[in-house]
């Protein structure tokens, strides 16, 4: 590593949020963090820095490389505060030092969870919480790395290549195209299950598939969960766990933990695949009764 | 004087408002200012979402709020006589996964939320604790994140799974899977006894008196050295009254107030708003100054965490320690770190208990959308302590969902003049920094505070 | 279409009509071809034997039925209207061309093991199913139908056309088969239509 060229500075901003995409960042491939750490200059993060408050942050001068927002924004000041201000008055005052901003998870990108709480109507995404104004200073467009948590990998991905090649290809929501354009089914090993229509009798199973009587968004739901895995090991989908849609931007649903169906047909069929085409192939797909997919994985 | 700091690195953030007297706080208010919702976001959402949004009430503890929320929806079919029924290996598995995420956060919080603190104490500079960049700091992030796959194993992901759900568990893990969950079970065995005490579990399990504090070696031994070199077993005491409120296969339920019982009445349980912000702006009263509610139990403060459960449940050496520097900094912290060692060999003992010919998950024989009406309640022992859920439902929705915190218990505020838990121990304090420390021996969780 | 296709339709047209006035089974190839002005040997050009021209007439059958629905499904119409269009269609169909009709009330469903090997299940009717289903999966969408299994949904349609296609074959009716659209219609909507 060559210590000379400076490492680019982040700032982590927790605003309306759980927590959750920073624990889902600490969870990442402990070499893959330490080479983070080692190539980026983690200048404030409220669960970890400890040489500098919010507070004197936002009097220093310092530019900031990338401002990482985690947590939907208001200017309600009675529900919510952080250093004595809103969470508005302060992305605005680091937004105006920052070259790039990444809304890192569903609530910054959108509202998530926390716009559900309809007794304050000014819950909003990084978006749609800046005007003009307020962006003057980014060289980009927001990236918008949806999900319920982030994964770290989108995080690390989405740094290391905007540090190296200074720009980044997104899709009309603000999500870089190479992750987002893979579906959550692709990689799922319930596939087989998928193709041949056996629907997981219910859960607690290792077969079948999800799609049927769970709720699985899948194969309408944007993000490569299977390709890359979940801590290493798994993804809900394999474990038996519903897709529930989480980088989408009507997350959270109703009933997300079964399928709507009218009359038995499901209500939803896979992205871009008509309807006529999914129950024709799915009719055939049902006709035959493969015995080995109706059976037991391991006997 | 009055002094106001904010106190970061608590999962969120809080006010530490303190009044000085010759030098002494004489009385302290701990403001949460944040405020999301939940318990309105769940309002008429259909009953089976709360597995959905509950986790998400918290990042680190996520997996706690989910096992609380089912329990409290199985509870449900116990109110209307349609108790379900667990197999042996779905409760284990609700109880391993919980398990792991209270191993992850003891060790996260011990080198990223205390330690980088304490070590300000030390005469020496003490690098390696240095966050993001210290050898120590760096290891124990690697140990948690390798050690959270094991849960990953069984819930497809964590943060945010909702594996649990009434009548079981969705996964159904092969007896390979359970054997990499020993394994990561071993990697952080083998880091608690080469890193944390250093020495072996098994010898570290036999400690049975406050002297044994001396046989500890490694990082905990930092900590020790510190604290007495500093008093910190003198400061951060409060009533030293004890609540237990899950019972589980690794923590048994009670209380201890002066002597202890373990009978435990959820009708004792009492949430107050006193002092607290509301959205109802004409039941705020002048005084309120924080979104978190009050808790009491028989009318009382009580502690609850990590020290209230080997106290409750008699470990040896924490029971010893206690006798000498009762409900001190000194012993929360040093129970927070014994209990990790307690959870690591206890979850490797349940995993292996597992018989992986058991069904996960027996589908439930009515909905709970057919019942007209329904409540249930829920307990959970969480990472940071008691965590306790309430829902009604009514046709298929929920209609009320109340979540009581451990942060609550341990830092709501105080009520007609008595001091909570957290204020009894930081009221005394002749340091700023002290206070902090006091408050951060709670082990505090701003999110889940106001949730 | 091609040219070989089109033929094969018109072979199956034929056939249709042959099979509703001899009878199935005593309806030959050699017949077929003979109503054609075909040879034999240029018949096995199209169809390898009986079996294979039953099955492709079972298909050939339900797809002007599946045709039919498929137009009314695109249509901008309340699911309603559509259950009654379909059952003037399916009326309609029964009476100019009962052949095709009767061909599926009294030979697919009564000779099963002529289709068993390779028309299992849906397989040989899927398309006209497939607009059952979008029919079926819109109405209760748009909550114009109530929410209920599938089969009992596809049961109540094609029992009651079907019902009434075997009425029309006996020549029982005492009226014009087209008058009777509108209450058979009726009540499978009815049967079918959401209640709050």
């Amino acid at each position: 590593m060559n210590s000379k060229i400076k490492k680019p500075k982040i700032v982590w901003l927790q605003a309306i949020t759980c927590n959750g995409n920073t624990h889902s960042l600490l969870s990442a491939n402990a070499n893959r963090l330490k080479l983070f750490l080692d190539s980026f200059d983690l200048v404030y993060h409220p669960s970890l820095t400890t040489d500098i408050l919010l507070d004197d942050l936002l009097k220093k001068e310092e530019d900031i490389d990338f401002l990482l927002v985690e947590g939907a924004i208001t200017s309600n000041k009675e529900f919510f505060q952080i250093s004595d201000q809103t969470t508005s008055e302060v992305l605005k005052k680091l937004v105006l030092k920052s070259k790039y901003l990444i809304a890192v998870g569903s609530c910054a990108s959108y509202g998530g969870v926390h716009k559900k709480f309809e007794q304050n109507s000014d819950i909003l995404g990084l978006e749609e919480a800046l005007e003009k104004k307020d962006i003057l200073s980014l060289i980009h467009p927001i990236v918008n790395l949806t999900g319920c948590p982030v994964h770290p990998e989108w995080i690390f991905q989405t740094l290391f290549s905007l540090k190296e090649y200074k720009q980044m290809s997104l899709d009309e929501k603000g999500r870089p195209k190479e992750i987002y354009s893979y579906l959550a089914h692709h990689g799922c090993t319930r596939n087989e299950y998928f193709e041949w229509k056996v629907e997981a009798k219910s859960f607690g199973l290792k077969e079948g598939c999800l799609f049927y009587g769970q709720g699985c968004r899948g194969p309408m739901t944007h993000s490569n969960c299977n390709k890359i895995l979940w801590n290493d090991v798994n993804t809900k989908t394999r474990a038996g766990m519903p897709c529930i849609g989480c980088t989408e931007f009507d997350f959270p649903r109703n009933n997300m933990l079964e399928t709507k169906k009218n009359i038995g047909i499901p209500d939803e069929v896979p992205l871009g695949v008509s309807k006529r085409a999914y129950l024709s192939l799915a009719g055939v797909a049902k006709t035959f009764k493969i015995d080995r997919l109706n059976e037991k994985i391991i006997k | 004087m009055k002094t106001v700091d904010i106190v970061e690195r608590i999962e969120g953030e809080a006010k530490l408002v303190c009044q000085w007297d010759k030098k002494k706080i004489s009385d302290v208010k701990i403001q949460f200012l944040n405020f999301r919702g939940f318990e309105f976001i769940l309002k008429d959402k259909p009953v089976l979402d709360a597995l959905v949004y509950t986790p998400r009430i918290c990042g680190i503890c996520g997996q706690a709020h989910l096992k609380a929320t089912v329990e409290a929806l199985e509870n449900i079919y116990k109110n209307h006589n349609e108790e379900l029924t667990l197999t042996n290996k779905a409760k284990l598995l609700r109880e391993i996964g919980l398990n792991i995420e209270i191993i992850d956060s003891h060790i996260k919080w011990f080198y990223m939320f205390i330690m980088p603190d304490i070590v300000k104490f030390s005469q020496n500079s003490l690098d390696e604790y240095s966050p993001l960049k210290g050898k120590k700091w760096l290891e124990a992030s690697g140990v948690a994140s390798e050690t959270i796959k094991s849960l990953a194993i069984i819930g497809g992901q964590w943060p945010h799974t909702s594996y649990m759900i009434p009548g079981g568990v969705i996964s159904d893990p092969t007896l390979l899977d359970l054997v990499s969950m020993q394994n990561y079970m071993d990697q952080a065995i083998r880091f608690y006894e080469d890193s944390l005490v250093g020495i072996e579990l098994d010898n570290y399990l036999d400690f049975k008196k406050s002297e044994d504090l001396y046989k500890v070696k490694g990082d905990l031994k930092d900590f020790i050295t510190i604290s007495f070199e500093n008093e910190f077993e003198k400061i951060g005491k409060s009533y030293n009254r004890h609540l237990v409120l899950g019972d589980s296969l690794s923590f048994e339920k009670g209380k201890v107030n002066r002597k202890l019982i373990k009978n435990i009445d959820y009708e004792n349980i009492e949430e107050l708003t006193i002092n607290s912000f509301d959205i109802d702006k004409s039941k705020v009263s002048k005084e309120a100054y924080t979104w978190s509610k009050t808790a009491l139990y028989a009318n009382n403060f009580y502690e609850t965490g990590p020290l209230a459960r080997a106290v409750v449940q008699d470990r040896s050496f924490v029971s010893d320690v206690h006798k000498h520097y009762k409900d001190s900094m000194f012993t929360r912290v040093l129970a927070r770190m014994d209990e990790l060692g307690f959870l690591l060999h206890k979850t490797k003992q349940l995993i292996k208990q597992i018989d992986i010919n058991e069904e996960s998950y027996i589908k439930p024989k009515v909905s709970l959308s057919d019942f007209k009406y329904g409540v249930g309640q829920g307990s959970v022992e969480a990472c940071r302590g008691s965590l306790y859920h309430d829902v009604e439902i009514e046709n298929g929705k929920i209609s009320k969902y109340d979540v009581i915190t451990p942060t609550v218990w341990n830092l709501g505020p105080g009520v007609d003049g008595k001091l909570s838990t957290s204020q009894k121990a930081i009221v005394g304090s002749d340091s700023l920094e002290k206070a902090k420390l006091i408050l951060r021996s709670f082990d505090v969780c701003s999110v889940c505070t106001t949730h | 279409m091609s040219l070989k296709e089109e033929k094969k339709n018109s072979i199956i047209e034929k056939s249709l009509l042959l099979f509703s006035k001899k009878g199935f089974y005593n309806t030959t190839i050699p017949d077929i071809a003979k109503a054609m002005s075909m040879s034999v040997g240029n018949m096995y050009n199209y169809f390898k034997s009986k079996e294979e021209l039953a099955k492709f007439a079972i298909k050939y059958s339900t797809n002007i039925l599946a045709n039919d629905l498929r137009e009314i499904n695109q249509m901008e119409a309340s699911s309603r209207d559509k259950v009654f269009l379909f059952t003037r269609k399916y009326l309609e169909n029964v009476q100019k061309s009962p052949e095709v009709i009767e061909y599926f009330l009294r030979v697919y469903l009564s000779n099963r093991e002529v289709f068993n090997k390779d028309c299992e299940g849906f397989l040989c009717v899927s398309e006209f199913v497939t607009e059952v289903m979008i029919l079926l999966d819109e109405g209760a969408a748009k909550e114009e139908f109530r929410q209920q299994d599938f089969f009992p949904a596809f049961a109540m349609i094609m029992g009651a056309l079907g019902g009434f296609a075997f009425l029309a074959g006996e020549k029982v009716l005492e009226k014009d088969i087209s008058t009777y659209s509108d209450d058979v219609a009726e009540n499978i909507y009815r049967a079918l239509k959401y209640e709050d």
